[in-house]
């Protein structure tokens, strides 16, 4: 072999592709041919550099941690629960009465709970709503009587609007729905804050998370609004529940209320 | 015998720096070992076997590659071979004859961004060939089982793959690297 004839086979000498009889051929002519051996031997340290280079990458963190979670879903709470019950024949009926229960059980729970929670969540938003529209109201009336008036007109209630003190003003009044129910909502200016409150019966709400406050041999539950900017206050009434919303903190809610 | 997803998931170095190089970008090679591996669990889910799960993977990532990415994207076409042979036939052919003794440190100090810029610069068929061989390690009857292709082109491909990478490291281990891309 000459070293052309040599030096056509040079890769797949490295490769070790060649059947063992030219294998011996080329180490032959490697071993006395020097120009031979030096190209080779490049040949050699280039393919290691280039392996080196290309190995020195490694698959980015984030991606192994998303192929990784695409690997292993994690089972839903249900299914996994399906899973552990209908594994053994026997369990079979227990399995499907108990899965119905617990289903029946959280719906009822996590329906009564918004429900609770549902004359917060809108007397929140009827507030935002009234910020947002530039304090648009059913009847603007600075006058106590009024308010009472076009409340009772309205909504058929009787109600005892709070008296304030310091620098809060009244401003009107419009009408809101809870489960299909008309239920007021008067506007306050507390200095320059507004405030809504919400009048109303059985509104039931969960008060578990709240604050609870005795002022005056009355109960205040103190709590904060979704949005994180309001602040929330309740107080039961003779006849009403009482909702106050405002984005001034709640002691200096309470602090402006003076029949409670 | 079955392989199970963290078998498979314990190549994901390989698949990646594979298809880093085919995409040429890290957002598209992401993607890629993405519908690689969906592909490849979904084959499992099924319970069907599998022989040599690395030979396996790489030919659901070359037939992504080549089927859905190589085709929707506006990647550059393909170099012709023969432009690219007589391109580099002056200097092959001097490389062979001449009395050239080079030194190898030189290949040694390449920067890593040199040996990426030469291996860019091949045509997608050389490069994926020389993935698979030099870094990957796979056997020539290997690659032509995942390429799909006969042996004799796994040869031809690594042969001629291997002969412009050199030219390429050559120029740059000369320094002429960048000056010869501006011609």
């Amino acid at each position: 072999m000459n070293c052309n004839s040599v030096r056509k086979y040079f890769y797949a000498f490295i490769d070790n592709e060649l059947d063992v009889e030219r294998n011996i051929e080329i180490l032959a002519h490697l071993d006395m041919c020097y120009e031979c051996s030096t190209k080779i031997e490049i040949e050699r340290v280039i393919q290691n550099r280039v392996k080196e280079s290309v190995l020195s990458i490694s698959a980015p963190d984030s991606l192994k941690r998303s192929i990784a979670v695409m690997a292993n879903p994690r089972p839903s709470f249900f299914s996994s629960l399906k899973e552990k019950l209908f594994a053994n024949g026997v369990l079979k009926p227990v399995g499907a009465f108990v899965s119905l229960l617990l289903i029946i059980t959280v719906f009822i729970v996590i329906l009564s709970y918004n429900m609770q929670n549902e004359a917060f969540h809108i007397a929140e938003s009827e507030y935002h709503h009234m910020l947002m529209n530039d304090m648009e109201t059913d009847i603007r009336s600075k006058n106590k009587n009024a308010i009472k008036g076009y409340i009772l007109d309205n909504v058929g209630l009787d109600v005892d609007l709070p008296d304030f003190r310091g620098n809060t003003k009244l401003i009107g009044a419009s009408l809101s729905t809870i489960n299909d129910k008309s239920v007021p909502l008067v506007y306050y200016m507390i200095g320059n804050v507004p405030a809504a409150l919400y009048i109303g019966r059985d509104f039931d709400l969960n008060l578990s998370k709240a604050k609870r406050e005795l002022i005056n041999d009355m109960v205040i539950y103190k709590t904060d609004g979704d949005c994180g900017d309001c602040k929330i206050i309740s107080w039961q009434g003779d006849d009403n529940q009482y909702i106050m919303i405002s984005k001034i903190n709640s002691n200096r809610m309470i602090g402006v209320l003076t029949s409670i | 015998m079955i392989s199970t997803k963290d078998e498979l998931i314990s190549h994901i170095d390989s698949i990646y720096r594979s298809a880093l190089y085919l995409a040429k970008n890290p957002e598209d090679a992401e993607d890629l070992v993405q519908e690689t591996f969906i592909k490849a669990f979904k084959f499992l889910d099924n319970n069907k076997k599998i022989e040599y799960e690395k030979a396996w993977l790489f030919k659901i990532l070359m037939n992504t590659f080549i089927n859905q990415y190589r085709k929707s994207k506006s990647n550059p076409p393909l170099v012709d071979f023969d432009t690219v042979e007589s391109y580099h036939a002056s200097v092959e052919e001097e490389a062979l004859n001449g009395p050239v003794m080079e030194n190898k440190e030189k290949f040694d100090d390449l920067l890593d961004s040199e040996v990426k810029g030469a291996l860019e610069a091949l045509p997608d068929d050389f490069r994926i060939a020389i993935l698979l061989s030099i870094v990957e390690g796979f056997t020539y009857n290997e690659i032509s089982e995942i390429l799909g292709i006969p042996i004799g082109t796994v040869m031809s491909r690594i042969y001629r793959g291997k002969k412009i990478l050199k030219e390429e490291l050559r120029s740059y281990a000369k320094g002429l690297g960048y000056e010869r891309r501006q011609e």
